[in-house]
């Protein structure tokens, strides 16, 4: 089969719907795989920060869900315009899917880095760059699942909340650049480009918890389109079968 | 006369026999700002700190009061549908009616400031600067706030949910347009801001009509 012809059937929700199930049981497994050894790498095999300590620890957390929280939307724009365009159920079942999980990941990541804020800068919350876009992120967020789900008729809230994605992805640069303009206290980024400040040591289980994440999300965004997908479909008679066997 | 003028000439007149939209963020915005001078210890140097702060967020909210009702009424007599069928651009229309609902609702705005700036002793020589400021950004915003007045057209008691949509995305216009009245204050260039500003105002005349008309399309498409 090749590549086109694949992408045209998984435009059709019952295919879709019989071949989620084992890639996600398959990403579920290599996402927890990843995480726990990214957390054993990262809690008992790293050494403590010369500065920080252990507190630094919290990093193995903070910085995949940060790096989450941006990529989901990345996801939820691109289905979103897909959605709008090619008007591809299968679409907005995905971005629909996706915006509580990132709505979660965005939460985890601003509650981490207060966590971590209290012994680094002495208190939970401070107005840098970095936290208020991310909290202004979380905003954005609540704003297109709270549209998503307002209208009678499901399409129209796909529609809808699809725009404002849209207009929130070509958002966000904005923010993040506005907000950092603004002011900034943040440890700059430890990324820069391909080299990097972290030693080795510390520096791989934090890659394998970023990439067990992004098993971890692909397994729950299929999981979680399946069902929207059942509740989109309703009234198909393969959608009644699935549902009542 | 060239339709399009007519067009939003039509529309000032509309406003214009409901004086009470234009009468009403007007009184906000006055009663809002003098909330604050009343809430902390009025001492000069705070006051004049925070101005252009409270100017800002102050003219926000007054545009924000104003979102709920810009497409309501056309949307239920039905204006709004035979502008969707009319074979003339749905995203000009959208341009000039939310150009008149700038000039209804935040040309008074800018007429007014003076006076805020009197009661929160900003710099009266700083004026032109916060008005260009002003300008600028309620434009912008009035544009970003129809775009949340358009996806929540068909919903009742849509105001909440306009706030949670047009809040996050207007953060940026907040910050520009605030710190080039922060700098003017300070004697520093206040161009930098501006620039930014304008920038942005470009960017949304430019995207933003284009999206709400696809957003007032959704509405008569199902």
């Amino acid at each position: 089969m090749t590549l086109k012809t694949f992408l045209h059937r998984l435009g059709s929700p019952p295919y879709f719907y019989q071949i989620s199930k084992p890639w996600g049981r398959a990403f579920a497994w290599i996402g927890l795989g990843l995480i726990l050894v990214g957390l054993y790498g990262g809690l008992w095999l790293a050494p403590p920060d010369y500065q920080q300590g252990n507190g630094f620890r919290i990093m193995y957390v903070h910085v995949p869900s940060a790096w989450m929280s941006l990529f989901v939307f990345m996801v939820i724009a691109v289905a979103s315009f897909i959605g709008l365009v090619w008007r591809m159920r299968l679409a907005d079942a995905v971005a629909a899917a996706s915006a509580p999980l990132g709505a979660a990941f965005t939460a985890v990541a601003l509650v981490t880095g207060s966590l971590w804020g209290k012994p680094m800068w002495g208190t939970y919350w401070v107005w840098d760059a970095r936290l208020t876009s991310e909290l202004i992120l979380f905003f954005l967020y609540l704003g297109i699942i709270t549209l998503n789900r307002s209208f009678e008729d499901q399409k129209t809230g796909d529609k809808a909340a699809a725009i404002l994605a849209l207009i929130g992805a070509i958002d966000v640069p904005i923010v993040h650049y506005s907000v950092d303009w603004w002011q900034t206290l943040h440890q700059g980024s430890s990324f820069k480009g391909l080299t990097s400040e972290i030693a080795p040591s510390m520096l791989w289980p934090l890659l394998v918890m970023m990439a067990g994440f992004m098993f971890y999300y692909a397994w729950l965004v299929l999981w979680r389109t399946r069902s929207e997908i059942l509740l989109r479909e309703m009234d198909r008679e393969w959608a009644q079968r699935v549902v009542e066997p | 006369m060239n339709p399009w003028l007519f067009f939003f000439r039509t529309e000032l007149g509309v406003s214009w026999r409901e004086r009470r939209r234009v009468m009403l963020p007007l009184v906000f915005f006055a009663i809002v700002a003098f909330l604050f001078p009343l809430t902390m210890n009025p001492k000069a140097g705070l006051l004049a700190r925070m101005a252009p702060g409270i100017i800002w967020v102050d003219a926000m909210l007054a545009i924000f009061l104003g979102l709920e009702s810009l497409f309501r009424h056309d949307h239920e007599e039905g204006i709004l549908e035979q502008w969707v069928l009319s074979p003339t651009s749905l995203e000009l229309r959208v341009l000039f009616k939310v150009a008149s609902f700038w000039t209804v609702t935040s040309l008074p705005l800018l007429l007014m400031s003076p006076l805020l700036v009197l009661w929160l002793s900003f710099p009266v020589q700083e004026l032109g600067i916060l008005l260009v400021g002003l300008f600028l950004g309620t434009v912008t915003l009035c544009f970003l706030g129809a775009l949340g007045a358009a996806l929540t057209l068909t919903l009742r008691q849509s105001s909440m949910l306009i706030a949670v949509l047009f809040l996050p995305i207007a953060t940026p216009i907040l910050i520009f347009g605030a710190h080039s009245a922060i700098l003017a204050a300070r004697d520093l260039d206040p161009r930098p801001a501006l620039y930014l500003l304008a920038t942005l105002f470009f960017l949304t005349v430019g995207i933003v009509p284009k999206a709400i008309s696809a957003a007032l399309r959704i509405s008569y498409e199902t």
